[in-house]
């Protein structure tokens, strides 16, 4: 909740370019990133940004059947029948313990639009994964994906925390090898004891950055204060190519269609920025995996 | 320190798994070796030089550990570890072995100095030749002392462990070593033996992946391969296809695909044009080409495969004799030979293996197990164990007989003996135990059983009540008050499963104080006893039914004979006689219920042996007859064991342990069905009803016997009974075809069989007697696994059931022979098989069977022709067909020569045909003797 007088001194803030921790309006807070910090899953990431948001992803992989996809996009469409696709299942989830101003039935709501979000984004093309190749035995048998996000903390634009921790995640899943045998048409697989291979398509996975608007001005990395301040959102989906994946209206309030558009490239080109220093971290991890250095984790 | 390891698996269902475990590494655990100053764990180590064994030393060499010769061992945790999942029998030794040997298992795992991570890409099996190495280094490290041998015979693993300054050698090296004469022969073999005939392959067996991806499909089957006893190298099984079982027929070497007894195989069925023809040749001995079938010859075909694959090898040591003709006589008595070995099992095939004693053995029973089969090799390879014994001796030959069939018959052990009462000998009911109990020492009980039985298990009695009806009980020794579950008495008869009945020596399932005293309710004694009492009308209607714990005084332990003698005697009208008397007749009534119902009764030429005094030398034998009192103690049997199946399955029906008897399948009865058709008698097998009917109508007036020895060729068409756990099939299943009824369960001999004993428990807990009953009761899984076991065919009631069975008819073969030795007898028979080459006869005054071949000397054309069509053999105008009753000369081939055992030898008197029969002067002791016309 907030007051109309912190309302009005944040707009007016904003529409002189300055917000309440120093930043310009398209500044992002500083944030640590760590992948690898749970054992048990086939790969995780945690993201911890500086106001308080922090994020935990962990990807479980499993083996099940192939189901049709449940799509009404054009492509999807052709893919539904092909019967050799892999899947990806998201679930996001709010920690109890998590500090957040939102009430009970909000936080589920949110929690429901998110992981809409998350698998509408990664279960096709756009998501960058390519989906074909977790298909194990044609017909039969694939790879299902399960990401599984937990908010441990709301320091506010989760969202974007939550899509970068999913793309390091899956940038740190690692599948076992599969070795398929047939016999007279009858197929039957064995799994490698480790898990070595990559996910392919990895690096397309897409970031999001969601643009809050205040008036006649948009910020990005919104705190909760400038959260509440604002009538409308939009979550952009961007890849490393600068290609759009998927654009998210949030809130209720409506927008002007040039301020829309101008809120669309502002994010696209904050996207490609964050992929580039996400990626180059995400090589220096891939180093510390190989090197078997352990993570930092939790302690 | 803590580490964490984490793997892939894939589960049965089909689900991939992470698989995540802590590990915790400690420096704080010893050496093990004397000398040393640091440690101070005392071991059974003395002085070195030690060995490191690693995995496939232990799992391929266990005969050579077991060797007083080896000694001073280091076994590491990962070696035991990766034997466990290798072969748990094989771990279970080694782990029976430490104790008793200088053995230290050092836990290499978690010592931080020895544990070792598996490095990227590094394959299991390379990560723990790694930590051997790296644990042996570490050893030579500690002690500053180079005497720590690492053995393996891997080539790679020994070179690279040279590399790094470690003592390496294969077994066979260290093995040369040891001052022990015979211990070489111990070591088993692994490098491809070539066969002198070098072109001989077998086709390759496919991987584990593609036979599940075929089980799957459909394409292939699994089944249990069953040798044919009278010919090796034709074998059946019995697969699921379309939810019937049916036979599949195997034949030739190379359809078999080195497949062995037992083994659990994956057959793919031949194309119907493949199929073979259901006639049979016998082959008892080696033959160098392989049998081919005759092309013009098909008829009968029967569906026929070939195996792909093996799933599970079943070996076994195999108790048999080497063959005297691989043996070379050497000069040099040490020099090491290739032999072969011929087990007592018929079905299995030669082994080969590599002795210095060869000449040593020949003439005894010796045991050896099976290495090995390459592709490339016509037999399997396998090495010595021990030597039984003489060959022909009676004791050596009881217990290669009790080894062939897996009876455990050592004594029972003191653990055991602890959980008998304390009290022993003076054991007596006392008022504690009639809790719960009622008090039936009044009654006039009494007990129907064979001469000289001690365990005697069940007793009977029959009162008229007021209201005209009798009051008949059925009272069962009460086993289960002195075996709890669980406890080591109850495991060791678990794993006994039955007790098994030799000619000459009864291996006891219960020790002799419970089975034959405690237990046992002998006359005027108070004994314990678990009862079933109903009510019956005179015409043997059941009105009602209660079973209760309680405690008899039998009045009488009679034979069949004296209780039959009590039967006929009018003047006998005390109440045990008039009780004897009124359970005769309404056995009589239950038993023609029966009968109609549809029970069948079957024959068996089972004869029993009269030993002369003490000398333990048959005498004579006699065939074993039913009386009247018979007849009664098994209709009240069966009547106690149908109620209390079902009593238990309404309590129980997830877990009650019964017993069945599946329907025979139609093809089963189709030789017999022809055999008599010509003789102008139906068999119509369609329900047990029909059957029986159909046998009571195959009278010939010309032969008594001849309905006896239909009713003994129908027993063979029967499938087995089998117990199984109700949780586990649906109620029609439950049918007993034999005793035509819906349920069936065994409850009456708690004594002599572990399944009564399950019974009598799940029967407490449902009188609701024992109020706390093991929750193993209603495990439906533990009950199956009772019964069937889990692909491991040991320590299970069917298995055990099963080889009881052929143990005891093995004892009475040997016996049989035992009682022909030195005797030419004659005597009539009947034909009761014809095969391409011979026939085989069953000789009724012994009850044993024969082979009369073809052609009495191999080398000389055959006297007899088969006539295929009308499934004959002639000779000119004789013809030998099915249930032609012919004369026989009786001889027994003494064991030993022709290399197994003692062999029942046949000639055909009458028909008189020449050729057949060898004159007088050249009485044959071995097969191959050529004589002159």
């Amino acid at each position: 909740m907030i007051s109309k007088v912190e309302k009005d001194y944040i707009s007016k803030g904003i529409a002189a370019g300055i917000r309440n921790d120093g930043r310009g309006p398209n500044e992002s807070r500083q944030l640590e990133l760590e992948t690898g910090i749970i054992n048990q899953a086939s790969g995780s990431c945690r993201v911890s940004v500086r106001g308080g948001t922090e994020v935990l992803v962990g990807i479980k992989v499993s083996v099940g059947d192939i189901q049709e996809l449940d799509t009404r996009d054009e492509e999807e469409e052709a893919m539904k029948n092909r019967a050799d696709v892999g899947r990806i299942v998201c679930s996001v989830e709010c920690s109890p313990s998590a500090k957040i101003v939102l009430d009970k039935r909000q936080i589920e709501e949110m929690c429901i639009l998110y992981t809409q979000i998350l698998n509408r984004t990664l279960n096709g093309p756009q998501g960058g994964l390519d989906l074909y190749k977790l298909c194990i035995i044609p017909g039969s048998v694939c790879w299902i994906l399960n990401i599984d996000v937990l908010i441990l903390n709301y320091g506010g634009s989760v969202f974007d925390a939550i899509f970068m921790a999913v793309r390091g995640a899956i940038h740190n899943t690692r599948l076992a090898k599969v070795k398929v045998e047939s016999t007279d048409g009858a197929f039957d697989f064995e799994v490698e004891d480790d898990e070595t291979e990559v996910l392919e398509g990895r690096e397309n996975v897409p970031v999001a950055v969601t643009a809050f608007q205040i008036d006649k001005n948009h910020v990005i990395d919104a705190m909760p204060l400038e959260e509440q301040c604002s009538d409308s959102s939009v979550s952009v989906m961007v890849n490393k190519h600068g290609k759009l994946c998927g654009v998210q209206k949030g809130l209720k309030g409506s927008l002007e269609t040039s301020l829309l558009i101008n809120m669309i490239q502002h994010c696209q080109n904050k996207g490609q920025e964050v992929i580039s220093a996400m990626d180059s971290f995400l090589a220096q991890e891939e180093r510390r995996i190989i090197d078997l250095v352990e993570p930092v984790g939790f302690r | 320190m803590l580490f964490s390891k984490s793997f892939i698996k894939k589960t049965k269902k089909g689900s991939v798994i992470k698989i995540v475990k802590e590990h915790y590494l400690r420096d704080d655990i010893d050496c093990g070796i004397p000398s040393c100053s640091s440690c101070k764990t005392e071991s059974q180590l003395t002085d070195g030089p030690y060995i490191i064994p690693d995995t496939n030393m232990l799992y391929h060499q266990i005969d050579l550990m077991e060797h007083q010769g080896m000694q001073n061992i280091i076994i590491l945790q990962t070696v035991l570890q990766e034997l466990k999942h290798k072969s748990l029998p094989i771990y279970q030794r080694i782990r029976n072995l430490i104790p008793k040997k200088q053995i230290y298992v050092f836990c290499n795992e978690h010592h931080r100095e020895t544990f070792v991570k598996t490095e990227m890409g590094e394959s299991p099996n390379d990560r723990n030749d790694r930590a051997i190495r790296r644990a042996t280094e570490w050893y030579v490290a500690h002690c500053n002392k180079n005497n720590f041998i690492l053995v393996t015979d891997d080539r790679d693993n020994r070179q690279k462990a040279i590399k790094q300054g470690l003592a390496a050698k294969s077994v066979r090296e260290y093995v040369e070593t040891l001052p022990f004469k015979d211990i070489l022969d111990l070591v088993a073999n692994h490098d491809e033996v070539l066969d002198a005939q070098n072109s001989f392959t077998y086709p390759e067996h496919l991987s584990q992946i593609q036979i599940s991806a075929g089980l799957k499909s459909g394409a292939f089957h699994q089944g249990v391969l069953s040798i044919s006893g009278h010919n090796f190298l034709e074998a059946t099984t019995i697969i699921k296809h379309n939810n019937e079982e049916k036979t599949i027929h195997i034949v030739g070497r190379e359809h078999l695909n080195r497949g062995i007894q037992g083994d659990v195989v994956a057959i793919q069925v031949l194309p119907e044009s493949e199929w073979k023809s259901s006639i049979s040749t016998i082959v008892e001995e080696e033959v160098a080409e392989d049998l081919n079938v005759d092309e013009k010859e098909k008829i009968d075909l029967v569906p026929t495969g070939k195996v792909v694959g093996i799933i599970k090898r079943n070996w076994r040591p195999y108790c048999g004799t080497i063959d005297v003709s691989s043996v070379q006589q050497t000069s040099t008595l040490s020099a090491v030979q290739s032999v072969f070995f011929w087990s007592m099992d018929k079905r299995i095939p030669k082994i080969r293996i590599k002795t210095r004693q060869a000449q040593d053995l020949v003439g005894k029973r010796i045991i050896v197990a099976i290495d090995s089969w390459e592709k490339n090799s016509r037999y399997p390879a396998g090495h010595f164990v021990r030597v039984l014994g003489e060959v022909g001796d009676k004791q050596t030959e009881t217990e290669v007989l009790l080894l062939e069939h897996d009876v455990p018959f050592a004594p029972f052990s003191p653990l055991v003996l602890s959980f008998l009462p304390e009290e022993g000998e003076n054991w007596i009911v006392q008022d504690k135990h009639l809790a719960n109990r009622r008090d039936f020492r009044g009654w006039d009980i009494c007990s129907i059983d064979p001469p000289g039985c001690t365990d005697i298990d069940d007793a009977l009695h029959a009162k008229l009540l007021p209201n005209g009806n009798y009051q008949v009980g059925v009272h069962i020794a009460d086993v289960s008050h002195f075996v709890k579950p669980e406890n080591a008495m109850d495991l060791e008869a678990q794993r006994r499963g039955t007790t098994v009945y030799l000619v000459d020596k009864r291996i006891d399932m219960l020790p002799g104080l419970l089975g034959t005293n405690l237990c046992s309710l002998r006359s005027n004694v108070d004994r314990l006893a678990f009862s079933c009492i109903w009510e019956i009308t005179p015409q043997a209607e059941i009105l009602s039914c209660e079973y209760t714990k309680s405690v008899i005084r039998s009045k009488n332990s009679f034979t069949y004979d004296e209780a039959q003698a009590r039967l006929d005697d009018p003047n006998m009208n005390d109440p045990v006689s008039l009780g004897i008397k009124a359970l005769n007749t309404l056995a009589k009534q239950l038993r023609k219920k029966r009968m109609e119902a549809g029970a069948l009764t079957l024959a068996s030429p089972e004869v029993r042996f009269r030993m002369e005094n003490d000398s333990q030398d048959p005498v004579d034998v006699e065939m074993k007859e039913l009386k009247d009192t018979n007849a009664l103690v098994e209709e009240f049997m069966l009547l106690a064991n149908i109620y209390v199946a079902k009593k238990i399955y309404d309590t129980f029906p997830d877990s009650s342990l019964l017993r069945r008897h599946p329907k025979p399948p139609a093809n089963n009865f189709e030789p017999l069905i022809k055999a008599v058709a010509p003789l102008g008698i139906e068999i119509d097998p369609s329900t047990s009803k029909t059957l029986s009917d159909s046998l009571d109508n195959a009278v010939l007036p010309s032969d008594a016997y001849f309905n006896k020895l239909i009713r003994i060729m129908t027993t063979r068409c029967m499938m087995q009974a089998v117990y199984f756990c109700s949780g586990t099939l649906s109620e029609p299943d439950f049918w007993h075809y034999g005793l035509a009824s819906p349920i069936y369960t065994h409850f009456t001999s708690p004594i002599r069989r572990y399944s009564d004993l399950q019974v009598h428990r799940l029967l407490a807990a449902c009188i609701g007697y024992e109020k706390d009953y093991s929750s193993d009761l209603v495990d439906k899984t533990k009950v199956k696994e009772m019964c069937d076991g889990k692909m491991i065919i040991n320590l299970v009631l069917n298995y055990r059931h099963r080889m009881a069975q052929q143990a005891a008819r093995s004892s009475v073969e040997l016996y049989t022979h035992l009682f022909f030795k030195g005797k030419t007898l004659q005597e009539e028979a009947y034909v009761i098989r014809i095969l391409k080459n011979g026939f085989v006869v069953l000789i009724p005054k012994y009850g044993v069977e024969g082979i009369i071949y073809s052609s009495p000397n191999p080398d000389e054309p055959a006297v007899l022709t088969l006539n295929a069509e009308e499934n004959v053999l002639v000779n000119g105008n004789i013809r030998i067909g099915l249930f032609n009753k012919v004369k026989v000369q009786i001889t027994v081939n003494e064991a030993g020569e022709a290399g197994q055992r003692s062999k029942l030898c046949l000639e055909l008197i009458e028909p008189s045909i020449k050729g057949m029969v060898k004159p007088a002067e050249s009485k044959p002791k071995a097969k191959k003797q050529k004589t002159k016309k």
